[in-house]
């Protein structure tokens, strides 16, 4: 129980946390506008993910001009996917869209396969491999830059979305959409503009993380899977809730594997999952209005 | 009668004579598939095809028939052929058993297994719906993968199981491809059966309710949760069977990475398509996903990703599935189904209205020999709050055994939230409601259903795509004693319960004059006569309190009147009548005790005379003169 | 004719909710739509605003043909909407809320001045608004939510304004207030078509009403007449205690008479 193992512990919970947020945030967002459970979301981490990469090791490109045409990228994808996957199906019932969400992971992750090959790759880190050294606790600079820019995601969303009449109109029409439209606002650019945004909260996501980890097809099933348990634990609906969700669920996760079984790292989000549906269904910051009749 | 012209169309039920012939002539063809394919490899794509198509048979449980979405059919699978495997190969030698039939004993251990399992997995439906509780099934199927590649020393890990014995029978071992098929496809055919005569039972029934509106499946007595844990558990031990025969036969080998997520998807994916809901689309959905790739194998490495784009575009346009369209397709061209006239209305036979009236009889009798001025339902100082907001405020109230009592009030005033309150859809913040000298207060629906609370509701509930005969059979639910395996078995006592339910039921409907919509779709029928259905299905729960939201809401002068006479029958009967109204005419007309509500408060109560004259109810509800 | 209705059929599905309507507005009038529960007043609203698109008929705005265009180009040519349960942006301010409500204007020069204006008019009607500015619409009370939603429906600076409902689940006391507001709003030259389930203190205010009975319009006139009209008396203002007719005092006297088996006091 030494303080410089908790300490990594802890920073490593706060990065992989802070993904999770990103993309617990995502989900929440087109939850909210849309009402749909986006199951490829985890998918639009690691499109860009690879995109970045290649863009990086095989094209020699540099860092911002690479990651700039990545978050475009995804952005554009996000925006087809509205076209083709929501928006013909949303007067349905949600068992088609949560479907056609799950058709379209798969699409993207044997497309990505087909288009990037099926080698792991590396990217090459925008920070230097090593590790800054306080006292004893070793950090890795890529975390540092993951909280980092996450929290001036979160900072841009906060403003964005409380300052400004464009993202108020969004926070309206993920409210209550007819209401929206009586007061003119065209709730399917609105759900157009989210499903971008949402995307690259992902891309941003995915450019992170690919240096930590391999980037490969099927990263983003599970990544997807967590952030939704984050969204869950933080209350499903919540903003604020799937940011905290995000980083609790990492935090716990880093340290349950270290302490407890590192071999059932993966489980620990879902043993979390179950153990918060059945006891708080509402997550931490879950409805504040309470049910009505 | 006032109502409009449209159409109502009727609904097909149950298999017609035809679709036996056919299914035969299906099953002989099959039998013959080995003689005319030797190729090992496509016979075994063939039998995958069927154990996969049982999986989706399982799904349907869940998703087609309960509504409840489950993404954890995988791990069931793999559940199934774990136990299994592990109890053939390993346990059931040490005890001495052999493995000819040790693989039996392997299938039945799935089974009992699988169905504990499933029902575990099935209890936090108690709490979840919808996406909430496809999380938890996908968190349930990675945990199961986990602990299957984790646990080595009992798993074997991500080795995996080599060498696991066939099955045999009476000396014949079905080991190779062509001998597994035969025995897939009788337990393919068997399983089908019995999915079959479950869905024709009160079981199916229960679970179609539950489906189409758990709110008033509740209601008429049925357990929802317990249907739906039922179902969680079925569908478990339908994927564990196929996971058996997964096990051994084809390469004898099992191992963990085959029991992914992405399974499940697939296998949900197989139901949707094939069609949810019915008994051959889950297995054409399994033929055809698992045979496409192969098709498409041309399209190497793109395969995979065609396949899912032509799920999405199955999505979008044949959301009934492939067996749902050719459905659409027969009914439309082929034998398109009988059409009614919303207009004509069936007389009233008078031996229908004598069985019906002599049915409640008893009850009259019952009712008599109870206490003649006793108070069939009593609450005191009931209140329900949503957190800040006071519906109902501590109300006072006691409704006379074989009386029409009106509840009334402005909207918001808390009418419908006692309602809720008192069939047990609400938990009560406070307070107590005593029915027949019983307190009930906080009871599950189905309970206080099954204790004689029958009731409508004010944005009518009918199980939509059912029809209106079933409607009103699901009523008859709680009397029904039948289990699962008697229905599965059709013994005489089932069969007997089974035909008692549906006379009832017909005769229901003639007493209220539907008896010629029996075979419509309920979704169809025009307003007015959705109403009638409503009730006629609140009646035949046998109720000894009838509880009314807005019965008269939306119908004509003319549908009005009809509803009156047919409460007055109701009432004569020995039936207490507590009745949420808006239409004053109707209220001050028929009803002996009025209860009126404000901002969740009692404000007044009385015979009609008192009530309508009473200032303060004037004011808050008809409206003050003011100058 | 500021809004006309002419042989409206619409609904949701076989069953049409609207059976063939017809209404006028005239430009400075209140009129008031009344009839109970299901009666089709809330779909009436609705396809005048292009949420629900009819299956004949035509909706006429200021002469311009609005039939089955959709909402978001409909409310703009000059048409606010209070609909029904206020639905106040929970997660937003009232100031986010009123501020929603200029949405629809045209954005000429002097946009800023004239919200400016019309804020302060609607802070002046709702004094309580003002107080309660940067609070969260679902922090208000149901009263407060409704002075809020008729404010933003006010922002819009509508030549009609539709009201749906306006004194659902308000206490007779601010009932009275809201509808003194509306009279006032008309007064300033806003024409007003006011739904309502409280048809005495609707017909108070109206010029004229429309009664419609299971999708169609069974009574219309002016709205003093309307008051004094027996048959709605009985039907909606309930000054008349009557058993309905013959048959149904004929039952009363059956089973007083049968008291066998019967559980009457």
């Amino acid at each position: 129980m030494d303080f410089a193992t908790n300490f990594q512990l802890l920073v490593s919970g706060l990065a992989m946390g802070s993904i999770y947020a990103l993309v617990a945030l995502g989900f929440v967002l087109i939850n909210n506008a849309a009402g749909v459970v986006n199951f490829a979301q985890g998918e639009f981490v690691m499109l860009p993910a690879f995109f970045a990469a290649v863009l990086l090791n095989e094209y020699k490109w540099g860092f911002l001009p690479a990651y700039l045409v990545t978050l475009i990228g995804i952005g554009v994808f996000g925006y087809i996917f509205e076209r083709v996957a929501y928006y013909p199906l949303r007067n349905r019932t949600f068992l088609p869209v949560i479907i056609s969400t799950i058709g379209v992971s798969i699409f993207m992750k044997n497309g990505a396969q087909l288009v990037f090959g099926t080698e792991p790759i590396n990217p090459i880190r925008p920070v230097p491999s090593a590790p800054i050294m306080i006292g004893e606790v070793a950090i890795d600079p890529q975390f540092v830059l993951i909280l980092g820019v996450t929290i001036a995601c979160l900072v841009f969303q906060y403003i964005f979305f409380e300052k400004t009449t464009l993202g108020r109109k969004l926070q309206a029409t993920a409210q209550d959409k007819e209401m929206s439209r009586l007061l003119g606002i065209r709730i399917s650019v609105m759900i157009a503009i989210t499903f971008i945004y949402s995307s690259m909260l992902g891309g941003v996501a995915g450019i992170l993380v690919g240096p930590i980890f391999y980037v490969t097809k099927d990263m983003g099933g599970l990544l997807g899977l967590k952030a939704f348990c984050s969204a869950i634990v933080g209350g499903f609906g919540s903003v604020p809730g799937a940011i905290l969700g995000g980083f609790l669920l990492g935090v716990i996760e880093q340290y349950s594997a270290y302490y407890i079984s590192s071999a059932y790292r993966d489980g620990f989000a879902f043993i979390i999952l179950i153990l918060v549906l059945l006891f708080w269904p509402m997550g931490f910051f879950g409805e504040k209005v309470s049910e009505k009749a | 009668m006032a109502t409009t012209s449209a159409t109502i169309t009727q609904k097909r039920t149950g298999i017609s004579g035809l679709t036996w012939v056919g299914l035969a002539v299906l099953i002989v063809i099959l039998l013959a598939v080995p003689q005319f394919i030797k190729s090992t490899y496509w016979i075994q794509l063939l039998n995958l095809s069927m154990i996969f198509g049982l999986c989706a048979l399982g799904l349907n449980f869940t998703l087609g028939y309960a509504g409840q979405i489950s993404l954890a059919t995988a791990a069931f699978w793999g559940i199934g052929a774990y136990t299994s495997t592990l109890l053939t190969t390993r346990y059931l030698p040490l005890m001495g058993v052999p493995p000819t039939w040790g693989a039996w004993i392997g299938m039945l251990a799935a089974i009992i297994v699988c169905a504990i399992f499933g029902a575990i997995l099935g209890f936090p439906t108690l709490k979840l719906r919808g996406h909430y509780l496809a999380m938890a099934t996908i968190g349930f199927g990675f945990i199961v993968q986990l602990f299957l590649v984790n646990a080595q020393s009992f798993t074997g890990g991500s080795d995996g199981i080599p060498a696991i014995p066939s099955y045999t029978l009476f000396g014949y071992t079905f080991k190779k491809e062509g001998e597994a098929f035969y025995l897939i496809l009788a337990l393919t055919v068997l399983l089908c059966f019995i999915a079959y005569r479950i869905k024709n039972s009160r079981t199916g029934r229960a679970f179609l309710a539950v489906r189409e509106n758990e709110m008033a499946a509740e209601a008429l007595g049925v357990d929802t949760t317990g249907y739906k844990v039922l179902a969680f558990s079925l569908s478990a031990v339908y994927a564990g069977i196929a996971g058996c025969m997964f096990a051994h036969t084809g390469s004898h080998y099992i191992s963990p990475d085959t029991f992914s997520f992405d399974q499940s998807v697939m296998i949900l994916a197989m139901l949707v398509l094939g069609g949810s809901g019915t008994i051959l689309g889950p297995m054409v959905g399994g033929f055809l996903l698992t045979l496409l790739p192969e098709w498409l194998r041309f399209l190497r490495d793109a395969y995979m990703a065609v396949n899912a784009a032509a799920i999405i575009l199955i999505m979008i346009f044949m959301p009934t599935g492939i067996v749902g369209l050719i459905t659409l397709l027969w009914n439309r061209y082929v034998r398109p189904p009988e059409t009614f006239d919303a207009e004509t209305k069936t007389e009233i036979s008078h031996e229908a209205r004598v069985r019906f009236l002599s049915a409640l009889e008893a009850k009259a009798a019952q009712t008599a020999a109870a206490a003649r001025d006793g108070y069939i339902l009593e609450i005191q100082n009931l209140a329900k709050h949503f957190g800040g907001l006071k519906a109902v405020d501590g109300v006072d109230m006691k409704v006379r055994r074989g009386a029409i009592h009106a509840l009334i009030g402005p909207n918001g005033s808390g009418k419908t939230t006692i309602l809720n309150m008192l069939s047990g859809l609400y938990v009560p913040t406070y307070g107590k409601i005593t029915f027949k000298g019983e307190e009930v207060t906080g009871k599950r629906p189905h309970l206080i259903a099954a204790r004689g609370v029958g009731r409508t509701f004010q944005n009518i509930r009918l199980f939509g795509d059912l029809t209106v005969l079933e409607n009103v059979m699901i009523g008859d639910h709680h009397r029904g004693k039948a289990n699962l395996f008697e229905a599965i078995l059709r013994t005489p006592a089932q069969r007997a319960e089974e035909k008692k339910i549906r006379d009832n039921a017909f005769a229901m409907l003639e007493f209220v004059g539907l008896a010629h919509l029996a075979n419509a779709q309920a979704k169809s029928l025009p307003y007015g006569r959705q109403r009638v259905l409503e009730l006629a299905r609140a009646l035949v729960t046998n109720p000894d309190l009838l509880l009314l939201d807005e019965p008269a809401a939306g119908l004509n002068p003319a549908e009005t009147e009809e509803l009156v006479e047919l409460l007055y029958d109701i009432v004569d009967r020995g039936i207490t009548i507590l009745l949420v109204e808006h239409d004053m005419n109707l209220v001050m007309g028929i009803s002996e005790d009025i209860t009126v509500l404000n901002f969740g408060k009692k404000i007044a109560e009385g015979d009609p005379a008192t009530v309508e004259s009473n200032t303060e109810v004037i004011e808050a509800y008809l409206g003050r003169e003011e100058d | 004719m500021l809004l006309k209705l002419e042989n409206i059929v619409a609904g949701y599905g076989a069953v049409k909710a609207l059976k063939n309507i017809s209404i006028e507005v005239a430009e400075g009038e209140i009129v008031a739509l009344l009839g109970a529960n299901g009666a089709g007043k809330s779909t009436t609203i609705k396809t005048i605003c292009g949420l629900v698109k009819p299956t004949s008929g035509k909706v006429i705005f200021m002469g311009k043909d609005i039939t089955g265009m959709e909402t978001e180009d409909i409310m703009p040519l000059g048409i606010g909407a209070v609909p029904e349960g206020r639905r106040v942006f929970p997660g937003l301010t009232v100031y986010e809320n009123l501020e929603l409500g200029a949405n629809n204007r045209p954005k000429g020069p002097n946009f800023r001045e004239e919200f400016e204006q019309d804020l302060q008019r609607v802070y002046r009607i709702f004094p309580v608004l003002k107080e309660f500015e940067d609070k969260l619409g679902w922090t208000l009370s149901g009263g407060q939510q409704q002075m809020l939603a008729i404010g933003r429906g006010l922002m819009s600076r509508p030549k009609l304004l539709l009201l749906d409902e306006p004194s659902l689940g308000l206490a007779p006391v601010l009932v009275q207030e809201v509808f003194k507001v509306i009279q006032e709003i008309n007064e300033q030259g806003t024409t007003i078509l006011l739904v309502e389930q409280n048809a005495r203190v609707a017909l108070k205010i109206a010029d004229r009403g429309y009664v419609l009975e299971t999708g169609k319009i069974s009574l219309q006139g002016a709205a003093k007449d309307l008051l004094s009209n027996e048959e709605m008396a009985k039907a909606y203002l309930g000054s008349v205690v009557s058993v309905k007719d013959k048959r149904l005092r004929e039952k009363v006297k059956e089973i007083e008479a049968h008291d066998v088996g019967a559980t009457h006091r």
